[in-house]
């Protein structure tokens, strides 16, 4: 098969104990745009991250040009002339446009003089070909995003890149911006060079893509020509059928009193007009893709990041917290979705990763209390099942799912009024999740408000009693569970219509 | 009311705000040329021509070791052990000028081949070991310390070799040979920083690691350059001073890793590494100088005036940094 550009064969990776990739095999076909799409941990990003050579396959075989490649570093990869345009940008912010254009690929004079005005030319043109409007003399920093984003596109194509993978490219781009970029997508593909487009957004996957291929639970489930297949059944085909239930939460149909209220909330470039009511004993569901502004909302409410407009009101009193500590006392609690980098004190016990946020009540006058400290802690323990040695181990010890739940008990040991859970199950296994789930419905039960932030489903579908869509920052419906599919639900938050 | 107060607060800040924009033009340049000009209106004995040469001679030093170590600050990087390693290389040069008695411009070559070998051990702890710059610099700075006071057993060498004691005391076209050795130095860092790949991929690699490393930069070996080039520099700001002292004392320069940072500093380096030019570094080194030429034709007492450099030190980047982030630190993007 002279055309195929790029053939997976049979690949499979493990971290640990999870399958993130199973017996993976397909085609792409030079010169296509090749759409990969999957729900949350399906194995995109693990895929892509093998063939730029960031991680390495523990089987199976990748074909570039029908003969056998080693992808073991992004150098190796490189050679083959893959390049990767990442979500978390890669350029260098303090170096003007022409710097990061060329970085590495200097004009000299004879070396080592650089040839200032031979690189600024070279960018000129670079960025001329794809007649976007951006001065070489810029320092990259103070660029928009969305320019940015444009920047690595030429920053690979400088670098005769044949296979460019795209992942989320016009997360950060405004509607000229991924005109543009489609545009330049459809030359480069008549020059022969391949592209891998990673995206949540439906439309963008049928209006630029040619084929695509479904990943679910680390398995490959379909590859298709994009005019072969609608977009009910691409969402049909991500979703599949859901796994074993493990949500086992009666809907609070009665609603108390009104706890929390959100009005017109609005920040620049990440979240408009969020209106909600929350109640007492209510799990609000806040549904959306990565990236749609959904903990922003959480943060404003905690006080992380204060809205530009907008009004809070809690407990029925406009407020408006300066801060995580001021949310705190007044019985707001947030558990922030990444527990490594934001929540957790990973060498620290579990006992005092429990007890963080509480200190005041385990000590007295500075001095802290062991028997108070112990009890909180080993209730926790209980409550939410963490398995560890004693409460002495040290939380890098445990297993992702124990973590979590440290963090969970946490939250719950500082008695909230309301809960804020983002993401509280990512990337743990399904007991764990299973354990944590029936910790917020009996939270629920005892009359506290929580709001569940999450991109996951299932979960979503199963635990709230109302969900919000967000896409792109705003409401974009009020669906019950009950009234909803999953791929109903996926579609909304893929910026679909409701049907 | 919180109503009031956040409008309040508004007003103050917006008020700060306007302030900080216009304080953006008072960069180490125009402050050096401000002191100046007062203290040539203030201060007859700053008027004299000797005086000038005299901060151009004192500041010589400083500034030459600070040329090193705003290569390691680019990098992020800091290298505490310039002090011990200049005090060490005047040993050394002193030490084989007038002990061992060979020609002295071998002397001089060895001596900064030595700080460039210390300065290699500090750049390859860096690289090949994983320590951090602030901790194998640290230990640097006791070991050549230790070095220095174990050869000359704490007594000083003193050398009255012609070459030797010529370095800072002789005058080439009414310039201190010090002070043109620097000038040279300062063009050719700059060349080096300014003009070449090699100066590019330094910033490259100071402002964000991992991009340069994917850009193919060979970002090990740069890293392991500027501590070689740190160290140096450090060698031939030991030979200066000595020069000065027609002696090497083994106890010179202490704190001078502080001062060499301070300017570096000064001159509006980030370090945080990738921000920083090194013409503003000599600007920074030789505010320094001027500064306490002023204090002393003043006749500010020694303690007074160290309480001043603080002061002044801490205003200036106090002003810079808040001038240059803008108003409010970006939101984290995911």
């Amino acid at each position: 098969m002279s055309q195929e550009h790029i053939s997976f064969q049979d690949i499979s990776k493990r971290f640990r104990a999870t399958h993130a990739l199973r017996k993976i095999s397909f085609g792409i076909r030079r010169g296509a745009v090749h759409a990969v799409v999957g729900e949350n941990g399906a194995g995109k990003s693990t895929l892509m991250n093998i063939l730029c050579g960031k991680v390495r396959t523990d089987e199976g075989n990748i074909l570039i040009d029908g003969k056998s490649a080693y992808l073991d570093t992004p150098a190796h990869s490189f050679r083959y002339g893959i390049a990767m345009i990442h979500q978390e940008l890669s350029l260098v912010p303090n170096l003007t446009v022409a710097q990061n254009v060329l970085l590495g690929e200097e004009p000299c004079y004879r070396l080592p003089f650089v040839n200032w005005a031979e690189m600024k030319e070279q960018a000129r043109i670079a960025i001329n070909d794809l007649d976007l409007h951006i001065s070489v003399d810029d320092i990259v920093a103070t660029l928009p995003i969305g320019q940015q984003q444009m920047l690595e596109v030429i920053k690979a194509l400088t670098r005769h890149a044949r296979i460019l993978i795209m992942d989320e490219p016009t997360s950060a781009l405004s509607e000229l911006e991924c005109g543009v970029l489609f545009r330049v997508i459809k030359s480069l593909t008549t020059q022969g060079v391949t592209i891998i487009f990673i995206s949540h957004h439906l439309d963008e996957i049928f209006t630029v893509c040619d084929w695509v291929t479904v990943l679910r639970d680390g398995q490959h489930i379909a590859t298709e020509r994009i005019r072969n297949i609608d977009q009910q059944q691409l969402v049909k085909m991500m979703v599949g059928k859901s796994v074993a239930n493990i949500y086992t939460r009666q809907r609070n149909q009665s609603t108390g009193h009104c706890l929390l209220e959100v009005n017109r909330l609005t920040s620049a470039g990440a979240y408009r007009d969020i209106s909600f009511k929350l109640h007492r004993g209510e799990i609000l569901g806040i549904f959306g893709l990565l990236g749609a502004g959904k903990s922003e909302i959480a943060h404003a409410i905690y006080g992380l990041h204060p809205a530009d407009e907008g009004t809070i009101a809690y407990k029925g009193v406009p407020r408006v917290f300066r801060g995580p500590k001021e949310a705190l006392r007044a019985g707001i609690t947030y558990i922030p979705e990444d527990r490594k980098s934001e929540g957790l004190f990973l060498s620290q016990s579990l006992e005092n990763n429990i007890i963080a946020s509480i200190l005041k009540r385990c000590s007295r006058f500075t001095w802290l209390l062991q028997k108070q400290r112990n009890a909180i802690a080993q209730r926790q323990k209980k409550l939410l099942s963490i398995k560890a040695s004693s409460l002495q181990a040290l939380l890098q010890e445990l297993s992702g799912g124990n973590q979590q739940k440290a963090l969970m008990g946490r939250g719950i040991a500082t008695t909230p009024t309301v809960l804020i859970l983002d993401e509280p199950t990512r990337g743990i296994d399904i007991q764990s999740r299973a354990q944590i789930y029936d910790s917020v419905d009996q939270l629920a039960a005892q009359g506290i408000a929580c709001i569940l932030i999450s991109s996951d489903i299932s979960e979503v579908l199963g635990l709230s009693d109302r969900i919000l869509v967000i896409y792109q920052g705003s409401i974009k419906h009020q669906v019950l569970p009950d009234q909803a599919t999953s791929e109903q639900l996926l579609h909304l938050a893929m910026g679909g219509m409701p049907q | 009311m919180p109503g009031g107060l956040s409008q309040e607060r508004g007003i103050v800040s917006k008020g700060l705000f306007a302030l900080r924009k216009r304080i953006t033009h008072l960069n180490i340049g125009t402050l050096l040329i401000g002191l100046i000009v007062v203290m040539l209106i203030i201060s007859p004995d700053f008027r004299r021509g000797g005086n000038f040469i005299n901060i151009l001679r004192q500041s010589s030093v400083l500034a030459v070791v600070s040329i090193g170590q705003t290569f390691t600050i680019l990098l992020g990087g800091i290298d505490l052990s310039v002090g011990s390693v200049a005090a060490f290389a005047g040993v050394v040069m002193a030490g084989l000028t007038c002990q061992v008695e060979i020609n002295p411009l071998v002397a001089m070559a060895i001596t900064l081949l030595v700080g460039i070998f210390l300065g290699s051990i500090n750049g390859s702890l860096i690289v090949f070991g994983g320590v951090p710059p602030f901790v194998s610099t640290l230990s640097m700075l006791a070991m050549a310390r230790g070095l220095t006071l174990l050869f000359t057993q704490g007594a000083p060498i003193t050398c009255q070799d012609p070459f030797f004691t010529a370095l800072a005391g002789k005058e080439f076209l009414f310039v201190p040979i010090s002070v043109w050795i620097t000038l040279v130095l300062a063009i050719a860092a700059i060349i080096l920083l300014q003009r070449t790949r090699y100066g590019l991929h330094l910033y490259a690699t100071g402002d964000n690691y991992g991009s340069a490393f994917l850009a193919g930069i060979r970002v090990r070996a740069i890293t392991f350059s500027a501590y070689a080039i740190s160290g140096g520099c450090a060698a031939l700001g030991g030979i200066l001073l000595s020069s000065r002292l027609w002696s090497a004392q083994p106890t010179v320069a202490v704190g001078l890793e502080l001062a060499t940072i301070a300017a570096v500093v000064l001159g509006g380096a980030s370090l945080f590494g990738g921000i920083g030019r090194l013409h503003r570094t000599i600007l920074g080194a030789l505010l320094f100088g001027v500064l306490s030429n002023s204090m002393n034709l003043l006749t500010i007492p020694a303690y007074v005036q160290r309480v001043l450099r603080g002061i002044i030190l801490i205003a200036v980047v106090a002003v810079d940094i808040n001038t240059r982030r803008g108003s409010r630190p970006k939101r984290r993007k995911k």
